[in-house]
């Protein structure tokens, strides 16, 4: 990934490429949880808002492999209570990948002030 | 983050890559060649044993929200027999074909502990155990993660050597071309 010419590596310098690595194999796992925690959310929503348009006093749930027919209000509690859970989940990953951007970008600024052209940091 | 207290056993097990202070002391009596292909070497049983942990995650990321639908299941059984109602449901008996039940008086589960084993449970016991792996397999996760992360900064390492070395060898010649084409122009 980075072909460090000009300048010696230190090993302080080897470190940060490393952590810098590190962070990047990390904001691509955080990338992939994201998509997949509003995609959840995503069907949430669409459930919450299907199951407001039934006049069905129950409403077959899936809990495990089964159906649960459950009381119109109980589904819509359970759905609301795993939206916001969903919700809450992917206000954390954003936050973490704010951090690990942020340290991501300092130690770019740090090795380009270093190595300038001669590395490369992938993305 | 380098310096964090080790999870696991892997480092000892796996020989962290070494950080060559200066290229050049390391070079002395020894051919690029030589050199290159010990670190390709390396580098390729580093990359091995990521594949393998990044499997194992996988494989972790996926076993927990299977526990989560477990825990769920019993968590909906203990509350409706704490409300003392018999619960309707679907269930199940082929991929397109369900069937209706009417379940009520649950007092215990069974569950599938593997290797041809299940055992039945009373409901909060079964809760006990599945909360238990629940946090184990979280724990394991961190373990895995922990590793990753080890190898992954052996993997830099190497890769960063290679690429020193074959700078070294580059400008090594070119010195070597220039001090000898100056040599015979003189």
């Amino acid at each position: 990934m980075a072909a460090p010419q000009g300048a010696d590596v230190r090993l302080e310098d080897q470190q940060k490429i490393n952590t810098f690595s590190r962070l990047n194999t990390r904001l691509h796992e955080l990338e992939a949880q994201l998509t997949a925690k509003k995609a959840d959310a995503e069907d949430l929503e669409e459930a919450g808002n299907e199951v407001m348009l039934l006049d069905d006093e129950t409403v077959p749930y899936v809990v495990g492999e089964c159906l649960v027919h459950l009381p119109r209000e109980e589904v819509e509690e359970r759905l609301q209570t795993a939206l916001d859970e969903a919700q809450a989940g992917i206000k954390e990953v954003e936050g973490e990948m704010r951090r690990v951007k942020a340290q991501m970008g300092e130690l770019k600024t740090l090795l380009y002030a270093r190595f300038g052209s001669s590395i490369n940091l992938e993305e | 983050m380098a310096e964090s207290e080790p999870l696991s056993n892997l480092p000892e097990l796996v020989p962290a890559a070494a950080f060559m202070d200066d290229v050049h002391t390391f070079m002395k009596g020894r051919t690029t060649e030589e050199v290159l292909t010990e670190l390709r070497t390396a580098h390729q049983k580093y990359k091995y044993i990521e594949a393998e942990l990044v499997q194992r995650k996988r494989r972790l990321a996926f076993k927990q929200p299977e526990i989560k639908k477990c825990l769920e299941a019993v968590n909906l059984l203990l509350q409706r027999s704490e409300e003392g109602e018999p619960t309707v449901l679907d269930f199940s008996l082929s991929d397109q074909v369900f069937a209706r039940a009417r379940v009520a008086d649950v007092t215990s589960v069974n569950l599938w502990l593997g290797a041809d084993v299940m055992l039945e449970y009373p409901l909060q016991d079964a809760r006990a155990l599945l909360e238990t792996q629940l946090a184990g397999c979280a724990r394991q996760l961190a373990v895995v993660q922990w590793e990753h992360e080890y190898i992954k900064d052996q993997l830099t390492t190497t890769e960063v050597s290679m690429a020193r070395v074959y700078n070294w060898d580059v400008q090594n010649r070119r010195q070597q071309a220039g001090t000898s084409g100056g040599g015979s122009g003189a």
